[in-house]
């Protein structure tokens, strides 16, 4: 009953005849000549077999749609003495195919010598017939066109009805794709803020894009000209399953690459399109959008082999990808920037310490040393890795109140005076103030004030004690002890490891924190020889040099 | 001043989301869901601006297009087109005299509404 879609909905066609036909109606469908489309199987209802299997009945159906083509709109015809057909004509395109047919029983047909030739043709009792005909619910001789009237407005409503829920169920459909899309803008845009890893954002980014777009898979080939990618360069990232080795696709993915023009989507139709012969591999149809910002490819996002209904690239598809490349440009070159700035910001701590350090060949290197130790000691305590790069920093930068300690006191071989031991205590004082107006490092400032404390209090400048001194003070004060006993002075020569490590643990409890200790003495030392030798080394060069000149 | 503007889509939710919003800016919408339904609503009722799918079955938006510009009573209304084509439409395609605009899916609604206020007031 297939035909009947095109006007009726699928709710309509199962219950409208059904109740109809529970007052008494009929409701049968035949095509444009009035032969009859999926006639109702025998024996399920009388009525239906009482017409249907009557070929009197079939050859006056034939007879009405004949005058039926010729009138618009088709008017109820008396098939018989008593026997109405009122049409409800079906369209597609506007053209009619057929007729919704509603057999009006009116009573002379009860006495007809039509009802007793069907009731012949079909096998049936006269008489039990005419009873069960008359016990239908009456239809009055000069009711038949207002009752099918009626039957019309039934039929027609209920195809509004169904064609609405059509819309309904479309619209529908719509706006849960069109949540889904706005959902992976959401989700890149949400991404995008938090600081996180390059290859994890762009990991996530082609798995929510696999997730909306129709595509058996999405990848995102990284320029491998382009330094600032850092780890990323080169790379391609995968979401879902190409039909294709990971390796073949690592090469065409390279060559998609090559091929895009800045700005500019791609769609790659290698069956169709002879210029694009050689991506066959990549799936017969292929959507690629450029990573990057002005006249700059940093790298390509490609949608590989189209899936669902329609095989061409739409522009939603297009849309979508293009807008997720924009995203990823973005955040890129953010994480580069940022990438930037800290490099440029831990160089430029590193530069202004070690010039601090040169002012004593002793104790070159020493601040990045003991920027590494307590990195090393701050790890191995559990801190997370944010708290870690801080701990760094703050060893980097302890001892930077030396630029106000006078050189001469700074070199001076053997023991000191008084007066100049009283300027070496100054120096985390002086350190504190050159930092403390610089808001990013007020986290630091505890870790340059507190490194000379000491765990019984007997340090300085405050001669704080314990849990008082800051974790990051207590961490530097390790590595700064370590550093020192293990690099010559100019008044004793280095001691050995074993005497280093020894001495620590002895001071456990009274100059160090005596849990911090017995981690510290486990820490691998290899970095900080290689550090240490590395600056003995470029320290002989100066030497050298100062010598010959 | 509002007009009369005839919305041709096969798809239910194009048709729906455009009709109400030229309803609600005060035009009078008739809506076809081809473009055989769409030429013959035209050449019946003559609407101020079509605004056509590209795609569709039986007769394309390009196709109602020329049918459109070929029949004299239809030759003046001015035509926006809907695409949902990845690819942009050929040029030699939009040369016929009667389209005034394209707009590619997913489009904002506002948007279309500007363009038709727009279309309009230049055809005035």
């Amino acid at each position: 009953m297939k035909h009947r879609d095109t006007h009726l909905g699928a709710s309509a066609i199962l219950s409208l005849p059904q109740r109809l036909r529970e007052v008494g109606l009929l409701l049968l469908d035949c095509d444009e000549t009035g032969k009859l489309i999926a006639r109702p199987s025998p024996g399920r209802d009388w009525l239906a077999d009482l017409f249907c299997q009557a070929p009197i009945f079939i050859i006056s159906l034939r007879q009405a749609a004949a005058q039926w083509a010729e009138q618009n709109p088709p008017t109820p015809i008396e098939a018989s003495p008593g026997c109405w057909l009122a049409p409800l004509p079906r369209l597609v395109r506007r053209r009619r195919i057929g007729y919704t047919v509603a057999v009006i029983v009116t009573t002379p047909f009860l006495e007809s010598e039509q009802l007793s030739a069907m009731c012949q043709a079909a096998s049936f009792d006269v008489t039990l017939t005419r009873t069960r005909l008359a016990a239908l619910p009456p239809v009055h001789p000069d009711a038949v066109a207002r009752t099918a009237s009626m039957i019309h407005w039934a039929i027609e409503d209920q195809g509004k009805l169904a064609a609405d829920s059509q819309v309904m169920d479309s619209v529908g459909q719509q706006l849960a794709e069109s949540y889904e899309e706005l959902n992976l803008l959401y989700t890149t845009i949400q991404g995008m803020s938090g600081v996180q890893q390059p290859s994890n954002f762009v990991t996530m980014v082609c798995r929510e894009l696999l997730a909306t777009l129709p595509f058996a898979w999405i990848g995102a080939q990284l320029a491998d000209d382009e330094p600032r990618l850092k780890k990323l360069s080169g790379e391609l990232i995968l979401a879902g399953e190409p039909g294709q080795p990971v390796e073949t696709l690592r090469a065409l993915c390279k060559r998609v690459l090559a091929k895009v023009k800045p700005n500019t989507p791609l769609v790659l139709e290698p069956a169709a399109n002879p210029q694009h012969a050689g991506f066959a591999n990549l799936g017969p149809t292929v959507l690629v959008h450029p990573v990057g910002r002005d006249e700059t490819i940093v790298g390509v996002l490609i949608a590989g082999e189209k899936r669902g209904p329609d095989p061409v690239i739409s522009s939603i598809d297009m849309k979508l990808l293009g807008a997720t490349a924009t995203n990823m440009a973005i955040f890129l070159e953010n994480a580069a920037l940022y990438d930037d700035l800290n490099t440029m910001f831990l160089g430029t701590l590193e530069a202004l310490t070690a010039s601090i350090d040169a002012k004593d060949t002793y104790t070159s290197g020493h601040s990045l040393r003991v920027a590494h130790l307590t990195r090393l000691l701050a790890r191995e305590v559990g801190l997370d890795e944010h708290t870690i790069g801080r701990m760094h920093i703050a060893g980097l930068v302890h001892d930077i109140g030396k630029i106000g300690v006078p050189e001469a006191v700074l070199t001076k071989p053997g023991k000191l005076t008084e007066e100049e031991f009283a300027w070496i205590r100054r120096h985390p004082e002086i350190g504190h103030r050159i930092l403390r107006d610089i808001p990013q490092l007020h986290d630091i400032l505890p870790g340059v004030l507190y490194h000379h404390e000491r765990f019984d209090g007997r340090g300085y400048p405050e001669g704080i004690a314990g849990d008082d001194i800051p974790l990051v003070a207590r961490l530097i004060s390790l590595a700064d002890a370590f550093d020192a006993m293990s690099s010559m002075r100019t008044y004793r020569a280095s001691l050995s490891r074993p005497e280093v490590l020894k001495e620590i643990v002895e001071c456990a409890g009274t100059q160090f924190d005596p849990e911090l200790a017995p981690i510290f003495v486990t820490l691998d030392f290899a970095q900080f020889d290689r550090m240490a030798a590395e600056h003995r080394i470029r320290e002989q060069k100066e030497q050298d040099k100062d010598e010959a000149a | 001043m509002a007009g009369r503007i005839l919305v041709v889509d096969d798809e239910a939710h194009i048709l729906h989301v455009l009709s109400l919003k030229l309803r609600n800016a005060g035009y009078e919408v008739f809506t076809a869901v081809d473009g055989e339904d769409g030429y013959e609503l035209a050449s019946q009722h003559i609407p101020d601006l079509v605004i056509t799918d590209f795609q569709m079955p039986y007769m394309t938006g390009l196709e109602l297009c020329r049918a459109l510009a070929s029949s004299a009573p239809t030759s003046k209304i001015p035509v926006l087109i809907l695409t949902a084509r990845g690819y942009a439409l050929d040029d030699d395609d939009l040369k016929l005299g009667n389209i005034r605009g394209v707009l590619s899916k997913p489009f904002s609604p506002r948007a279309v509404l500007q363009l038709v206020k727009e279309t309009l007031a230049a055809a005035a």
